[in-house]
């Protein structure tokens, strides 16, 4: 028996010590599955949508197929279709020189007037014209940050042919939208290398809770996660990925409760919860303290927000309050799991204080809150810009516009993000990133499946058990 | 490499709660450095010949990579802080006194912001109710930034300077610093110094020079071809100290009282006892035999003596602590204690000076070489240490040369070994 046992756990050894050496090695081949909650009707990076969540899902997913001529990662602006550009008449003329080599996904080389309409369809009221293989375009006003803006995926380069069919030069190659599956295959000449699988396919309208059990179930690859499930996932031994902070979660208080006379009250109960232990133990560490409203990478100033001084509270202070003003009525979104988690959090930590919270997740009509909890997702681009972004995101949920136009100097943006502190009626709360989940199938990469800047990076990703 | 890199990345990737968001990219910037040093050592490993050499001086350099994340601070930011220092000058009415503080790892930031205020006649000052200028240095994706908050009273202001990120941001990049170690010779009898001597090395010891050969060529215990006795009537003291130094007649060996002057060719060796000054660099009259120490002719007395820049000083004192002087010798600040100090003030560009200590480490085990850069006499430490295999019984930087030679008792392995020490630059 002994003889027997010993040429098998050595072929047992040698198989074991095959497979992890294998297994560090990327493989290609292999359908990645991917899930996301929203809906998505079309790929068209410049068709419009009403619906926030599923235009971000639409830029994300339309990113796999169309590329821009700039793109945004940590360094800052970097080529991408374009590898230089330069602008004449201080912004009202830009010249961007285009990359050779790059191919569609038919095989054909990418044609600079291709480019050039593309630009001119994608909406804007700028005039874009080849000239050689360069493309020229000239703004009625001079546009500093042009580049910045055609890193914008409604930006990308679109080829549309007849019958509403839709080419890039992107890593994959649309297959097919139907229903609630989007299918994309591996574009094999792709100019910075083929991707290494085969074929993507993101599922869409998946709840995320839906979407973190078929991780775990092993019937998909890649899922949003939120920071409460990563424990659940740890556990599992999955992996957790995140991109910087991208995402404020925010107090916003009401009309009545806005005033200057109601400043000491919002000074008072902004003091009352705790944020460095909402991020440790609430969001498991998947979140950084906000005492800003854009977080530092993207501000670059965040230390020089100065920041009110937190009064020392007492269940005596708040009880000295009128008893109206200890009532507070905090109002989250029905179907935002995690905003609704961390309004509880607030809610145990001022009831510790001494206030009496409710936190109020309506579907219908319900009585007036004093503040809402509201996430501002923030897109990666020129402090100014996302600024401007965010305060526009804001405006459009009822609050008076805040923030300096465009193009304004870092000062100026600074400015318009201390005064809007200072009237303490935006109070920040957390950061929080982008988290992804990755199944067991996903092999590991050096490169992260999530890009730093926000979005998936799906060339990079790929399956063990592929081809060798 | 591909674990250490992975260990990396997860860690930073759970390491979000913070005070602020910088703290995840620079987890994420340390574990990509923290990776980059693995290759560096790798390559250092294999310079020694003996496999167990080879192996224990990888591992002991594996030590220092992984232990090498960047908290080193922020150079990048320096050519802004000309114009910063002018519009926070201009903030501020003449004379003003200020505390300047900026976070720790913007040291050399704060620094220079402090240097430019004091041009400008602005009083930098330690402590006090005089305004408070707090300063920081950040980049977001299109510039970087540099700024100050100025609150004198019940007033606050905030200057900001901007430089848009790229080429220049790039060759602006700090340095990344980090010890480099190699073994060069080791032997069972306890060794003073070792000096490369065209393909051969000098070794010193209590009682003779050794002419090894082969030795230059990484030979770690190559054959001893010649020796030359001390002859002296000196007794030395109980913890002997010498020097080798090469010289363009051959060599020259200091001992306590004694000093000796050879050639290698033909190997040959001349002793007297004289009280010399060593060669240093930094004026002494000899080492005090009884004492093991030296003294400056001010009479500051002084174990070892680590140049900076500018024709300054870190000397390790009395019990160890370093003290710092300026270019006349007069003692401007006192740090830390540590063992042994040795100065590196043109290495790496304009970031240095940087100074590597030891420092014993637990009773049973080895002392440890630290890496830390002189500014405004303190010791900002580098997180590039080095866990030596036994007691550093001797430190000196080669004269002329951007290394210095550590002599180590291995205590378990019986024997002492020597090593050469650099320090690599990276951008």
């Amino acid at each position: 028996m002994k003889r027997f046992i010993s040429p098998c756990l050595a072929l047992a050894s040698v198989t074991i010590v095959c497979a992890s050496a294998g297994a560090s090695r990327p493989q290609y081949g292999g359908t990645l599955r991917v899930e996301v909650e929203a809906a998505l009707r079309t790929i068209d990076p410049a068709a419009p949508s009403a619906d926030a969540a599923e235009a971000a899902i639409r830029a994300r997913a339309s990113r796999l197929a169309f590329e821009t001529l700039t793109a945004i990662d940590l360094d800052g602006l970097q080529p991408l279709l374009a590898t230089s550009w330069e602008t004449e008449g201080r912004g009202l003329r830009w010249r961007f020189h285009l990359r050779s080599g790059v191919r569609l996904h038919d095989g054909s080389p990418l044609e600079a007037w291709q480019v050039a309409a593309s630009l001119r369809a994608s909406g804007s009221s700028w005039k874009a014209a080849a000239e050689g293989d360069t493309i020229a375009i000239d703004t009625d006003t001079p546009l500093a940050d042009l580049p910045w803006v055609l890193a914008e995926q409604r930006h990308a380069i679109v080829i549309r042919g007849s019958g509403g069919t839709l080419a890039g030069t992107g890593p994959f190659r649309i297959e097919r939208l139907e229903g609630a599956r989007a299918s994309f295959r591996a574009h094999d000449a792709y100019w910075r290398a083929r991707p290494f699988v085969d074929a993507v396919q993101i599922d869409t309208g998946r709840p995320v809770a839906s979407q973190v059990g078929d991780l775990e179930a092993g019937r998909t690859d890649v899922v949003g996660v939120r920071p409460t499930d990563a424990p659940r996932l740890a556990r599992r031994g999955l992996r957790i990925e995140a991109s910087r902070p991208l995402e404020l979660v925010a107090l916003v208080f009401e009309p009545h409760r806005a005033t200057d006379a109601a400043l000491t009250w919002r000074r008072t109960f902004a003091s009352a919860f705790d944020r460095d232990a909402m991020c440790a133990v609430l969001l498991q560490g998947y979140g950084v303290p906000a005492r800003t409203v854009m977080p530092a990478w993207l501000s670059g100033y965040a230390p020089l927000v100065a920041v009110a001084d937190r009064p020392v509270l007492s269940r005596s202070a708040v009880a000295a309050l009128p008893v109206d003003d200890r009532d507070v009525t905090i109002r989250v979104d029905a179907g935002d799991a995690l905003s609704q988690a961390i309004a509880e959090r607030i809610a145990a930590d001022a009831r510790e204080a001494g206030f009496s919270v409710k936190v109020q997740t309506p579907v219908g009509l319900a009585p007036r809150p004093d503040a809402r909890l509201v996430r501002i997702a923030f897109v990666p681009t020129t402090p100014d810009r996302a600024f401007a972004h965010a305060s526009g995101l804001l405006v459009a949920r009822g609050w008076p516009a805040i923030g300096p136009p465009e193009n304004a100097t870092l000062t100026a943006v600074h400015h318009a993000e201390q005064s809007l502190l200072d009237r303490l009626v935006v109070v920040p709360v957390v950061h929080v990133p982008e988290l992804v989940g990755l199944g067991d199938r996903v092999g590991f990469s050096t490169v992260p499946g999530v890009r730093p800047v926000g979005g998936w990076n799906l060339p990079d990703v790929w399956l063990q058990g592929g081809k060798p | 490499m591909g674990r250490d890199e992975r260990d990396a990345r997860l860690k930073g990737s759970r390491s979000f709660c913070g005070a602020s968001g910088s703290h995840f990219f620079r987890s994420q910037r340390s574990a990509r450095l923290s990776a980059e040093r693995l290759l560096k050592f790798a390559i250092v490993g294999f310079r020694a010949r003996e496999w167990w050499t080879r192996f224990a001086a990888s591992a002991l350099i594996l030590v220092a990579a992984v232990s090498t994340t960047l908290a080193q601070s922020r150079a990048a930011f320096v050519d802004l802080a000309p114009d910063l220092a002018s519009k926070i000058a201009a903030e501020l009415a003449p004379a003003t006194p200020v505390r300047l503080s900026f976070p720790n790892d913007e040291e050399r930031v704060r620094a220079e912001v402090a240097r430019l205020l004091a041009s400008r006649g602005v009083r930098v000052v330690e402590t006090g109710d005089e305004a408070i200028v707090t300063g920081s240095c950040q980049a977001n994706l299109r510039e970087r930034v540099c700024g100050a908050s100025i609150v004198s009273g019940a007033s606050r202001r905030v200057v900001m300077i901007t430089s848009a990120r790229g080429a220049s941001a790039d060759t602006a990049r700090e340095s990344v610093v980090a010890l480099e170690m190699w073994p060069v010779y080791t032997q069972r009898a306890p060794m003073l110094d070792v000096a490369v001597a065209g393909a051969g090395l000098l070794v010193l010891s209590r009682d003779s020079v050794s002419l090894v050969g082969e030795a230059a060529a990484g030979n770690l215990t190559g054959r001893v071809t010649a020796a030359q006795p001390i002859r002296t009537s000196r007794v030395w003291p109980r913890d002997t100290r010498g020097l080798l130094r090469t010289v363009a007649s051959g060599f020259e060996a200091f001992l306590p009282g004694v000093i000796c002057r050879g050639t290698v060719t033909p190997f040959a060796l001349a002793c007297a006892d004289e009280g010399e000054p060593w060669p240093l660099g930094l004026d002494n009259g000899g080492l005090t035999p009884s004492r093991n120490t030296f003294a400056t002719p001010e009479g500051l007395t002084f174990y070892e003596a680590a140049p900076l820049d500018a024709g300054r000083w870190l000397v390790v004192g009395e019990r160890g602590v370093l003290t710092f002087l300026d270019a006349q010798r007069r003692v401007t600040a006192r740090s830390e204690s540590a063992d042994h100090a040795i100065g590196f003030p043109d290495a790496c560009g304009a970031d240095g000076p940087y100074v590597v200590t030891a420092t014993r480490g637990s009773p049973a085990g080895g002392d440890t070489l630290r890496l830390a850069r002189a500014v405004e006499g303190r010791l900002i430490p580098l997180p590039s240490a080095v866990a030596l295999p036994g007691v550093l019984t001797s430190l000196w930087r080669t004269s002329g040369a951007r290394e210095a030679t550590a002599i180590v008792h291995d205590f378990t392995a019986g024997r002492y070994e020597a090593f050469h020490i650099t320090l690599s630059c990276a951008r």
